[in-house]
């Protein structure tokens, strides 16, 4: 993936840059807001990543210059205003997501990836289906080797959201977002409870678990237990 | 009109009091009126009777009663038309000559007949309405006795006095009726233009205090009193809106200037993880330093966010919500850790009609609240969550079977970083519940703490 980051603090850009070029990708960085209009517009990314406040152009005007442009890249918000009508404007503005400072690179990245997961396929797909674990989206029936697995109404969602993310890091985060809808921190570990609740149906009984805990970042769904 | 009586307006009720005032200057004014057109008629009737009947006595001392009466018989027959009233009577008051078809019979006459003998005096009488001539009119006559037998009567027709009573007792009463017709429809007109310029500075005050700070009320250029107290509350907002947008950069600022070291804090930890060689022991310390950075960043985030909730500037997010859906979903949010926990967590709520507010400020205050009930309560107790219908608006309430909080305490606990020593042993920041203070205080709402015999009951109601 190509991924462009306008970022002014050089310590956080660099930091992101290299853990983006370790996880695989091709990143380049914009250090003000005049540069990262310029090549927001001049070239093509499959993610665009803006800090909120920069010098020269802000990033809110950057998000709206690039839609205006008829430009649909995904671009995720950086920034520091870490409260909710600050994350409203700037979803407003036309941004897809938005991360409050400071982040782990892991929560940045499985957010990167999912961003650009959902750009070129679509949180359309009828039926979900993985290693034998079979989700019918609209018929809300979730089978196991042909076995039905009874869920309540938010752990079909919970997983749901793991599997049209399958494969990739999802943080509990982004399951607070997704799934439930706050955006705030908790300070429990609900997730974790909700997660093992989800892998007792999900797993139990079975040889190959397919709902794996990633230390220090969050949950994955994946048939591989690499 | 009257609901506006009933309303307490009070340019109504001042309007009306001046209709009052005029109601009673204008009654003064017609009894002046009055007065002083009867006595002009008065005077100017008797000045010009004078001298007619001054000529008659002079006749009567120089030429005796019988030219005296043929006369008047004279003056009578020629003259049926003229305004003159001349009549000469006897000692009971009997006509004798003159304009005898228009004396009225003895025991009309007022004041009695002896009376008027006595001396010369003005009085007045009506012409019989069966009279042939001048039926129904006021005479002002005076009265000089000739002799102790005999006495004149001289005056004339007074239709004038009659004409300006009735002219006054019509239009007087009428133009006061007018008047207060039209004072009262008046009084009603002014207080709805006064009511409608008001009803815009209400409106906006209403729209402020729902938290949108821009709201300003509009001005007509015609420079009133209406349009400089709507510059003055204009500019009064202009300052207030500057001042919260100081204190809303002052926190933004210290956010940006103290969240990026910490982002590279936390950057640096997992750039250690990733340099230092596979090892659990050291895994399992940067993952507690992590963790710790994450406390000190969450305890950093909760005192922002109080800040610019006591601030209000969360205000001009305020959406609909639908109180019902949030609990239930905090219900349902919780529920698998009160059942590993193993405590029973019960829902209740009742459709709501939907509140206006910042929802996930609302989930956020009830998460807070629940996980607390839930933290302080041991197993197999019991955590009841719901909404229910308060005084004045919907309550949403939590109670628990934990060991609850002493009344003395019940004020402190909302004090940042207050925390009771019996509480000591669980984790928690000593901000949850100033957190949801602020909420609640965003939102005009208010937080009762009760006893639940045993453990806490805390109800969160917000006025409507």
């Amino acid at each position: 993936m190509r991924i462009l980051l306008i970022e002014d603090d050089v310590r956080v850009a660099n930091y992101i840059v290299k853990g983006l070029r370790e996880s695989g990708h091709l990143a380049d960085h914009a250090a003000d807001g005049n540069d990262g209009l310029l090549a927001a517009l001049g070239e093509t990314f499959d993610v665009i990543v803006v800090d909120r406040m920069l010098p020269g152009i802000d990033g809110l005007t950057i998000v709206k210059s690039v839609r205006a442009s008829n430009d649909r890249v995904p671009i995720l918000l950086l920034s520091a205003l870490g409260e909710v009508d600050e994350r409203v404007k700037g979803l407003r503005a036309g941004s897809d997501d938005y991360l409050t400072k400071p982040f782990a690179f892991s929560e940045l990245l499985a957010r990167i990836e999912a961003l650009a997961r959902r750009a070129t396929e679509p949180d359309e797909k009828p039926t979900l289906e993985i290693a034998g674990l079979k989700m019918d989206v609209s018929g809300r029936v979730v089978t196991r080797n042909g076995n039905v697995i009874e869920l309540m109404p938010r752990e079909f969602r919970l997983l749901e959201y793991l599997l049209r993310n399958a494969g990739q890091v999802v943080t509990r985060t982004m399951l607070l977002e997704g799934v439930w809808d706050y955006h705030f921190d908790p300070r429990t570990n609900v997730i974790d409870v909700h997660i093992s609740r989800l892998r007792k149906k999900v797993d139990k009984g079975y040889d190959q678990p397919l709902i794996h805990t990633i230390r220090g970042a969050g949950y994955v769904i994946r048939a591989e237990n690499t | 009109m009257l609901s506006a009586l009933r309303t307490r307006s009070t340019t109504f009720r001042l309007s009306l009091a001046f209709v009052a005032a005029l109601a009673v200057g204008f009654l003064v004014l017609g009894v002046f009126v009055y007065v002083l057109a009867t006595s002009y008629l008065y005077r100017n009737l008797t000045s010009t009777i004078q001298p007619v009947g001054h000529e008659l006595i002079s006749l009567w001392q120089s030429d005796g009663l019988e030219a005296l009466s043929s006369a008047l018989d004279t003056r009578a027959a020629g003259t049926p038309s003229s305004e003159s009233v001349l009549v000469l009577v006897d000692d009971t008051c009997r006509p004798l000559a003159g304009s005898v078809n228009l004396w009225p019979a003895a025991d009309m006459l007022d004041p009695p007949c002896n009376m008027l003998f006595d001396d010369a005096q003005w009085f007045f009488f009506e012409v019989d309405p069966r009279a042939q001539v001048f039926p129904d009119t006021l005479v002002l006559m005076r009265f000089v006795a000739l002799s102790d037998e005999y006495a004149l009567a001289y005056g004339r027709l007074a239709n004038e006095l009659d004409v300006i009573d009735d002219i006054l007792q019509i239009s007087v009463p009428v133009g006061f009726v007018l008047m207060l017709v039209i004072g009262v429809a008046g009084s009603s007109v002014i207080s709805k233009i006064v009511e409608r310029r008001l009803e815009r500075l209400n409106r906006t005050s209403r729209r402020i205090r729902r938290g949108d700070l821009s709201s300003r009320v509009p001005v007509e250029k015609e420079n009133d009193e209406f349009d400089r107290l709507a510059l003055n509350l204009n500019e009064m907002m202009d300052q207030i809106e500057s001042l919260m947008a100081g204190v809303t950069n002052v926190s933004n600022a210290i956010a940006h200037d103290l969240r990026t070291p910490l982002t590279r804090l936390h950057n640096n930890l997992e750039e250690l993880r990733a340099l230092l060689p596979k090892d659990d022991r050291l895994d399992s310390c940067i993952d507690e330093t992590v963790e710790e950075a994450g406390k000190m960043l969450g305890t950093f985030n909760a005192l922002l966010r109080i800040a610019q909730l006591e601030a209000g500037a969360r205000r001009r997010e305020f959406e609909e919500v639908d109180l019902a859906h949030v609990t239930t979903d905090v219900a349902e949010f919780y529920w698998p850790l009160a059942v590993e926990k193993g405590v029973t967590l019960k829902c209740l709520t009742i459709g709501l009609e939907a509140y206006f507010g910042d929802n996930d400020l609302l989930s956020q205050a009830m998460s807070n609240l629940v996980d607390n009930a839930i933290k302080y309560t041991p197993p197999g107790g019991t955590v009841t969550i719901g909404l229910e219908n308060g005084e004045h608006g919907p309550r949403f309430f939590v109670s628990d079977t934990g060991p609850g909080i002493p009344e003395s305490e019940r004020e402190n606990v909302f004090k940042r970083f207050y925390r009771l020593d019996a509480h000591r042993e669980f984790e928690g920041s000593g901000l949850g519940l100033s957190l949801v203070a602020a909420i609640v205080k965003l939102h005009g709402g208010n937080i009762t703490m009760q006893s639940n015999r045993p453990g806490l009951r805390i109800s969160l109601e917000f006025p409507v």
